[in-house]
Order: C-alpha cells, then sequence, then structure tokens
C-alpha cells in the first residue's frame, strides 16, 4: 500500500486523513499483508463462502404488510426544528447568497 | 446485587452518580421519574435504540442522534418490569476492546481505576460490577461482553446467534454481531435469557427455535457431564497463579463425577481465527457505516456542496482508530483485493466454524480461561496499533465466527483483580452452558459478587 492508495481509499469512504493518520495506516500495513499470505497458503477450492453464522437454520420471512409505528407528533417532537408541521434539516449545502 | 433484590430507588440513585464520578461509565442519564422501588433498573449499552433517549455509540457522527423507538430488546424488558436507568459508554461504534476510545473519557475499572474496563461494552460491565444494577445489556461482536466480563469480575452472556433479536441495534459487523448483557450470577443470567430471546418479525435473522425455562431448570450437577478444556488456549496461559485456579477448579470437576477431556483443533485454523475475524468485521464495519452522514445530526457542517460536508462531518466525525478499521475493510473490498482478502476469509470462517462445531459435538460444555491475566493498566496500552492477536487474546471470537453460546464467569483474583473463565457449548444449548456455570459458581462463591468504588 501507499500513499496515493491509502488517500484513493479515505477519498471513497468520504472522509480526510491527517498526516499522521496516513503514517500510522502506512506503518500498519504490513498486518494486512501478513493476513494475505496466511491466507494465501489455505486451500479453498470447493469451499462456499460463510456470510451468517446463522445460515444452517430455518429462518421465517415476515409477511409483507405496512405497519405504522409512529405518529407525525411524535416524530416532530423529535426533530431539532420544525417549519410548518415539517422536519427542518440543517442546511448543509451553502447556497449562492450566503 | 441480583434481580430480585430489594431497592430503595432514592439510595440508589445516589450511589449511580458517586460511583460514576469515579468510574465514567454512563454516556447518558434517563429521565428520573422512571423510578420504581418494585422495579429492577438495567443500564443499556448506547447502541442499543432506547426510545427518546440520545444515542451515540460512543462515536461523535452520532452526535444529537435520538432514535424515536425501542430496539426489540428493550420492549421485552420493559414488559418485564425492567427500567432503563442509563445508556452505558463504549468503545466508537463497538470497535475496540479497551474502553478507552469512547468519544469521551475513558471508563475505568471499579476494581482498579488504573486499569482498563475492556471492550467495548465496557460502560455496562463496570456499572454491573460496581453494584449500580443487576443486568445491563451489551453487544457481542468479537469478546465485547466477555472480555470485559473477565475484567470485572462480572457475569457476561453471549447466546446463540439468532436467539435475541437485533432490531434497534446500531450494526457493527452484522454477521456475528450478538445481544447479550452482563449480571452478578448464573441464576439471573439464566433468568435474564428468558426475558430477551424470541422470534422478532422485525428482524429476520432470528431463529424459530422453542424457548428455555433456563432458571427453572438449573442443574448444577457434575457427575457423568463431559467438559473439555481446550487445550491450545489453556497451553498460553504462563501465569502460575491463573493456571493454579484453573487446575484447582478441574480437580474439582474431576472429584464431582465430570469427566474432563483435553480437546483441541488443528492450530493451523486457530493461527487464523483473528486474522479472519478482523478481515470479516472491518469490511462489514465500513459498509454498514456507509450511512453515517452527519448531516441530519452529528456535526452539520455547512459547506458548497452534499459531498463536501458528508467528508466534512466523517472526517471530524470519526476517531483515527475507525478510520484506520475503515480503510483496511475497505482496502478488503476492493475488487482486485476481494477474492484473496474478504472472500477467502469467508471460505476459511467456514472451513474453522466446521472443526469447532466438530468438537464442541461431542461435549456438554467446553472451558478455557476468557483472557490470560487481569485486566491491563492503562498506561501499558497503545491502542492505536494493529496487529494479530495471541490464540489467548481471541479465542472469544471462535463463538462469534460459529454463532454458538458462550459466557465469562468470575472464577478467581490476582493482585485483587478478577479474571473468569469462558464456558462454551454448541449452537442453542445455552442450557448446558448455564448448568455447568451454576456448578462452577457454587465451587468460586462468587455469585452476586459486586465491589464496592
Amino acid at each position: 500500500m501507499d500513499r496515493s492508495l491509502i488517500l484513493s481509499l479515505a477519498e471513497d469512504l468520504q472522509f480526510s486523513l491527517t498526516e499522521g493518520e496516513i503514517q500510522n495506516i502506512l506503518t500498519d500495513f504490513s498486518w494486512v499483508e501478513s493476513i494475505r499470505d496466511q491466507f494465501a497458503q489455505m486451500d479453498t477450492d470447493d469451499v462456499e463462502p460463510m456470510i451468517s453464522c446463522s445460515e444452517y437454520s430455518e429462518h421465517a420471512l415476515r409477511l409483507d404488510q405496512p405497519q405504522s409505528c409512529l405518529e407525525k407528533e411524535q416524530v416532530l417532537e423529535n426533530a431539532n426544528k420544525i417549519k410548518e408541521d415539517q422536519i427542518l434539516v440543517n442546511q448543509v449545502v451553502r447556497s449562492s447568497c450566503d | 446485587m441480583r434481580l430480585n433484590d430489594s431497592i430503595d430507588s432514592q439510595q440508589l440513585a445516589r450511589k449511580w452518580k458517586a460511583v460514576d464520578e469515579k468510574i465514567q461509565a454512563v454516556a447518558f442519564w434517563c429521565d428520573e421519574t422512571e423510578k420504581n422501588d418494585s422495579s429492577f433498573y438495567v443500564a443499556v449499552k448506547d447502541n442499543i435504540s432506547v426510545s427518546g433517549l440520545p444515542m451515540q455509540a460512543g462515536s461523535h457522527i452520532l452526535k444529537g442522534y435520538r432514535p424515536v423507538y425501542d430496539a426489540s430488546v428493550i420492549g421485552r424488558l420493559r414488559k418485564q418490569g425492567g427500567h432503563v436507568f442509563c445508556k452505558s459508554k463504549m468503545d466508537e461504534l463497538g470497535m475496540g476492546d479497551t474502553g478507552l476510545n469512547t468519544g469521551t473519557t475513558p471508563i475505568f475499572n471499579p476494581y482498579d481505576l488504573s486499569r482498563i474496563v475492556g471492550g467495548s461494552s465496557g460502560g455496562s460491565a463496570a456499572l454491573v460490577a460496581s453494584g449500580c444494577c443487576p443486568l445491563a445489556l451489551g453487544t457481542d461482536t468479537g469478546d465485547s461482553i466477555r472480555q470485559p466480563a473477565s475484567y470485572t469480575g462480572t457475569v457476561g452472556v453471549k447466546p446463540t446467534y439468532g436467539r435475541i433479536s437485533r432490531y434497534g441495534i446500531l450494526p457493527y459487523a452484522n454477521s456475528m454481531d450478538t445481544v447479550g448483557y452482563f449480571t452478578t450470577c448464573i441464576e439471573d443470567a439464566a433468568y435474564a435469557l428468558e426475558i430477551f430471546e424470541g422470534k422478532d418479525s422485525n428482524d429476520m435473522t432470528t431463529l424459530i427455535k422453542p424457548g428455555g425455562s433456563y432458571h427453572r431448570s438449573l442443574d448444577p450437577s457434575l457427575a457423568g457431564k463431559k467438559i473439555g478444556i481446550f487445550h491450545s488456549v489453556m497451553k498460553t496461559i504462563n501465569d502460575p497463579v491463573l493456571q493454579k485456579i484453573f487446575d484447582d477448579l478441574i480437580h474439582y470437576l474431576e472429584r464431582k463425577g465430570a469427566q474432563l477431556v483435553d480437546v483441541d483443533i488443528d492450530s493451523k485454523w486457530l493461527n487464523l481465527v483473528d486474522p479472519v475475524y478482523k478481515t470479516i468485521a472491518n469490511a462489514e464495519a465500513c459498509s454498514n457505516h456507509a450511512c453515517l452522514d452527519g448531516l441530519r445530526y452529528g456535526s452539520q457542517p455547512i459547506a458548497d456542496t452534499v459531498e463536501q460536508a458528508v467528508k466534512q462531518a466523517r472526517t471530524t466525525g470519526f476517531s483515527s482508530l475507525v478510520k484506520k478499521r475503515f480503510i483496511y475493510g475497505a482496502y478488503s473490498l476492493y475488487e482486485e483485493n476481494q477474492k484473496d482478502l474478504f472472500l477467502k476469509a469467508q471460505k476459511i470462517r467456514r472451513q474453522i466454524v466446521q472443526e469447532y462445531l466438530m468438537m464442541l459435538e461431542d461435549l456438554d460444555v467446553l472451558l478455557a480461561l476468557s483472557t490470560p491475566d487481569i485486566a491491563p493498566q492503562i498506561v501499558d496500552l497503545d491502542g492505536s496499533r494493529m496487529q494479530i492477536e495471541s490464540l489467548s487474546n481471541s479465542h472469544l471470537k471462535l463463538d462469534n465466527l460459529a454463532g454458538t453460546p458462550s459466557l465469562s464467569l468470575p472464577l478467581g483474583w490476582k493482585q485483587g483483580c478478577p479474571f473468569g473463565l469462558c464456558i462454551r457449548s454448541n449452537r442453542f444449548q445455552e442450557q448446558k452452558m448455564f448448568d455447568i456455570a451454576k456448578a462452577i459458581e457454587n465451587y468460586t462463591g462468587l455469585a452476586g459478587l459486586t465491589v464496592e468504588v
């Protein structure tokens, strides 16, 4: 892993890294490489990936019946700001007038 | 403190504040109007939704978030007379095993304030250990209940994956996340599973299995029970104090008629438990937390574009440690790396689990020390590094990979601090686990253990 790959991953993950954080990730990257080496030694031909530990058990999907769970008043009570009976989300994009 | 202890709510409330000043385990207090002498009080890890109470999960990215609904476990708790008195502190988003990376102050071990409490459910463990409540909810993705239970002399239970609903729980690594809890004795632990377990139509991973009357069915007889000793784990325990206390227990179990057998898994699999766990956990975490954009709560920065605002919020909202785990998780999910890392880890997981279940198949329970020592001193830790952990530190993760039940029970002392014994059984065999745990608790005499802080 090099610096440009770290910056690319951070961009995908939508955050920035300080120089100290980049150095720390670079320092510890040998950890990931050692895992890759360990994994490479294992024969996993014809082995299905295990995506959940509940896969052996019986599941029952619920019927898709919409249920009302919250009253409008409850939702508004929890909102930081309300305007005209609706939640007012904080402005996060600077407008051209700002 | 036990579930059926009579309490003086006013006196208890004073104790909560006094204790928390020292151990720093509470993230948010609940409205005091809920107090009632006839109920029992419960601390809830701050990644479990409680309607109207803040939920920050130790992360600045969730600052200001208040769920508008209860997690399913909270609904079940309320039906049985349980009252939430606080949200307990935790390592950020469940990622950590020290109780130090909480977004605010560290959580301190009630037995020795210079030591860690463990994590990520460290706040819940510390509150039960210090006699603030008889029951506290936590979650366990790697060892996040059982490791702090060992460090705090509490009973920490991680049931079978699918026993308890995860609806309303902030996910970390969804294929392994398990809701569990802390108590001070096995009787309460058995009863608590009756409270929380059951099929939930809001969580399709909950399983249709008949529930147990674990508390009434507790049977501490040992004669004829087949108990495995996890050889590879125990041979790495070098501390003579811990080793002797474990050996004394084994002799006691034999004298009582249990059949003790050394059992093991090939080291080629055991050496991969930690790498497989971390590869899967980091990948699932970076995917699960992609939705945390910091726009509706969190720092809510103002920027020129939505993308810039999200980037600013996530940059300041996550700690360096969490960002590093996300980077490694995203790296293993890159198309060119998936085959060698994430997908390979999932395949090796299946191989490890098959070996582990075969080992458990023939046993009533499997024993090993939960942790190789008592809680480390805070000054001795460097939480910024990532490394492969030794088997004695990573063996608890086997139960998260396999979904098997496992608990930590206080076993003994070193330098005035407790350490725990891990008891595990096959899937849905919690009754066997509780039965043997009760027998061992009778031997140690540590039921109801708490410490004055």
